[in-house]
């Protein structure tokens, strides 16, 4: 208990949009543990980025509307704050790192000017200081000739430059927790590896952080531990080893499976047959059941509970593979 | 055939976009997105590009198949020079010269039904005989891409990211090309999903006999997919060999911080990089374009372009690699 970061508990997410209503995160609840690196990996649509978003409460409201669960912070309910408390908390115990970082930052002003804003929010210090808290933080991200940059205005960064700030100006203050949604999906793949560098680099240790992917080399390379979300569920939780040695749910398995390995070559790929399916129209049961290849009467008709394979290894199926 | 057994071959090749400034628009510099790259693809053959974003390769596909002019170099495609051929015998090449693009949705139009989107090319070339067989041959399409009939008067709108390439690929195939530009085919798609895009890429390959210069910034797909790879970096192409050659040892050393930096389960974790900046930060250097973030550049690197050296199979762009004579 005391050991827990956040804990989500059974949290239920739906979306009245004019096509109907829809749950875009179905009764899911998971634990962030002080200092740990946790992994939400999925598909688009899975409503990974609906969870990441709930925890800061940035959803619109309406079309969102949370109608069950709990986010506990510290033991607090951050769905039953107001916009004051939450101020409190957003920046300062947990920031967010978005995917787009040219989207998330105001093109109108100067880099400094941002940043410094965040600072001022939160702390009384003069502007001096904090310019010196920037310049400093600016150059642990290593931009290149950081303080000239820091008058610069996001549309002559280039993306990796802009995702740098975002990171400085998450870590700067501190926080406890860092959500980042798909934070490199953006970005090439050698800048992709000197932002998880500089991530792994400038967290404390107490720091945790919860990031948000599609990528299971991201998953591999970062976390600690790992949650598998398909279509507004979640099918598996687990230990790094646990996902990637001995995944348990159909789903995981197909997911690792569809990596093309490089060495192998032109080998047929295992793909996962059919299509997400729309939030409109999940399966009856599990979600996962038309496509499943295991799939047998029971997974059409009911909702399958989650079983510990071990202490650590939780899936939610009716037929969990053995490996 | 070509006698030399290849299909198309792409030399010395330049595309540059002039940088205007000023009220009069002078031009003042140019941008070097395909700057002297020679390459070749045989028969059934599959050549994957890579390289990161902004480094030329979708122009490079592009300028193939006629949508940007040349500076200069040439393409050859199965003996015709496409830059200096008649607009009529462009036009008969066309058909066999086909692109997929990346953004399945922006490359359907949303006003056309699936029966006139796959249709549309043998329409214009007169390869249909009335309408039962227009539709015949658009049912026989989509079950090659693993669609059914039910799509025939349906709109891209209503399919899925990964159906919707199907589609495209289905509009790519329908003229019987001989190469296909895979720009990026399966990036925007979800990693469930593009294991059946590339299942279907590698079956059509066999099925129709195709070429493809397969573009992409995944290593880990193109080494699945590719015979022979090509890197490019800022314009260039820095390396270029068999696929396990390049991925079990690379020479260059951009292809090496690259395969450093791909990140793939059962891989070493934590890795500490050697590669800092990005592809802008080397804006014309006098010497190797690679050279200011090079980690094993010379002094020689940063005064002189290196020249193309032939290294057994390879073809390597490095001064650490032989004298330049």
């Amino acid at each position: 208990m005391d050991n827990n970061l956040l804990e989500v508990r059974n949290l239920t997410v739906a979306f009245e949009i004019e096509e109907g209503s829809f749950k875009a995160v179905d009764n899911i609840s998971f634990n962030i543990k002080k200092g740990e690196i946790l992994g939400l990996v999925g598909e688009s649509g899975c409503g990974k980025s609906v969870t990441a978003m709930s925890i800061l409460k940035l959803l619109p409201s309406p079309p969102a509307k949370f109608e069950n669960g709990e986010i506990l912070f510290k033991n607090k309910n951050l769905l039953g704050m107001n916009s004051k408390e939450l101020q409190g908390i957003r920046g300062k115990d947990i920031s967010m790192i978005f995917q787009e970082p040219l989207s998330s930052l105001s093109p109108l002003r100067t880099i400094a000017d941002q940043m410094i804003e965040t600072i001022n929010l939160h702390r009384q210090i003069t502007h001096k200081k904090a310019w010196k808290i920037v310049e400093n933080w600016l150059k642990k991200v290593k931009i290149p000739d950081a303080s000239h940059k820091m008058s610069a205005y996001p549309f002559q960064l280039s993306g990796g430059m802009r995702q740098r700030v975002m990171i400085a100006m998450a870590l700067m203050l501190n926080p406890n927790l860092i959500i980042a949604d798909e934070p490199t999906t953006a970005l090439d793949v050698t800048v992709q590896a000197q932002i998880f560098e500089l991530m792994r680099e400038n967290r404390q240790d107490t720091t945790s952080i919860f990031l948000i992917t599609h990528d299971m080399g991201v998953i591999w390379d970062m976390c600690d531990r790992v949650i598998v979300m398909y279509a507004s569920k979640i099918v598996e939780e687990g230990t790094l080893n646990d996902i990637f040695k001995s995944p348990s749910h159909p789903y995981t398995k197909g997911l690792l499976d569809s990596i093309p390995k490089s060495i192998k070559k032109r080998e047929r790929l295992t793909s996962i047959p059919g299509n997400v399916p729309s939030p409109f129209n999940y399966p009856q049961g599990c979600h996962f059941s038309d496509r499943c290849p295991y799939v047998f009467e029971r997974c059409k008709i009911e909702d399958p509970k989650f079983i510990n394979n071990t202490e650590t290894h939780k899936v939610a199926c009716f037929k969990p593979l053995v490996t | 055939m070509n006698e030399n057994n290849k299909l198309l071959e792409v030399i010395n090749l330049k595309t540059y976009f002039p940088i205007n400034r000023g009220i009069f628009s002078r031009t003042v510099g140019y941008v070097r997105a395909v700057d002297d790259v020679s390459l070749y693809i045989e028969p059934k053959e599959t050549v994957g590009l890579v390289g990161e974003s902004g480094c030329g390769k979708t122009t490079l596909g592009r300028t193939i198949l006629g949508l940007e002019k040349p500076n200069a170099g040439k393409i050859v495609f199965d003996g015709n020079d496409i830059c200096s051929i008649s607009r009529k015998e462009m036009r008969n090449l066309r058909k066999r010269i086909q692109i997929v693009f990346q953004d399945p949705i922006a490359s359907l139009n949303p006003r056309m039904n699936i029966l006139d989107i796959i249709t549309e090319g043998i329409i214009e070339f007169n390869m249909v005989n009335g309408y039962s067989d227009i539709k015949d041959q658009a049912i026989r399409l989509l079950n090659e891409v693993g669609l059914d009939d039910t799509a025939l008067y349906r709109y891209p709108h209503e399919f899925s990211g990964g159906q919707k390439q199907r589609i495209n690929i289905a509009r790519a195939i329908s003229l019987k090309p001989d190469f296909i530009v895979c720009d990026e085919p399966v990036s925007a798609l979800d990693v469930s999903i593009q294991a059946q895009v590339i299942n279907l890429l590698m079956d059509l390959q066999d099925s129709h006999n195709l070429s493809y210069l397969f573009i992409s910034h995944d290593l880990n797909i193109v080494s699945h997919i590719a015979n022979r790879v090509a890197v490019m970096y800022f314009g260039k192409i820095v390396e270029q060999g068999e696929t396990e050659e390049i991925m079990t040892n690379p020479l260059h050393p951009y292809t090496q911080t690259l395969l450093d930096a791909v990140i793939s389960p059962g891989k070493s974790r934590n890795k500490k990089i050697k590669l800092y900046g990005d592809v802008s930060s080397s804006m014309n250097p006098s010497g190797c374009v690679f050279s200011p973030r090079c980690p094993k550049a010379l002094s020689l690197c940063r005064k002189e372009p290196p020249r193309e050296k032939i290294i057994q199979t390879r073809k390597v762009m490095c001064h650490n690699y032989g004298k330049n004579d």
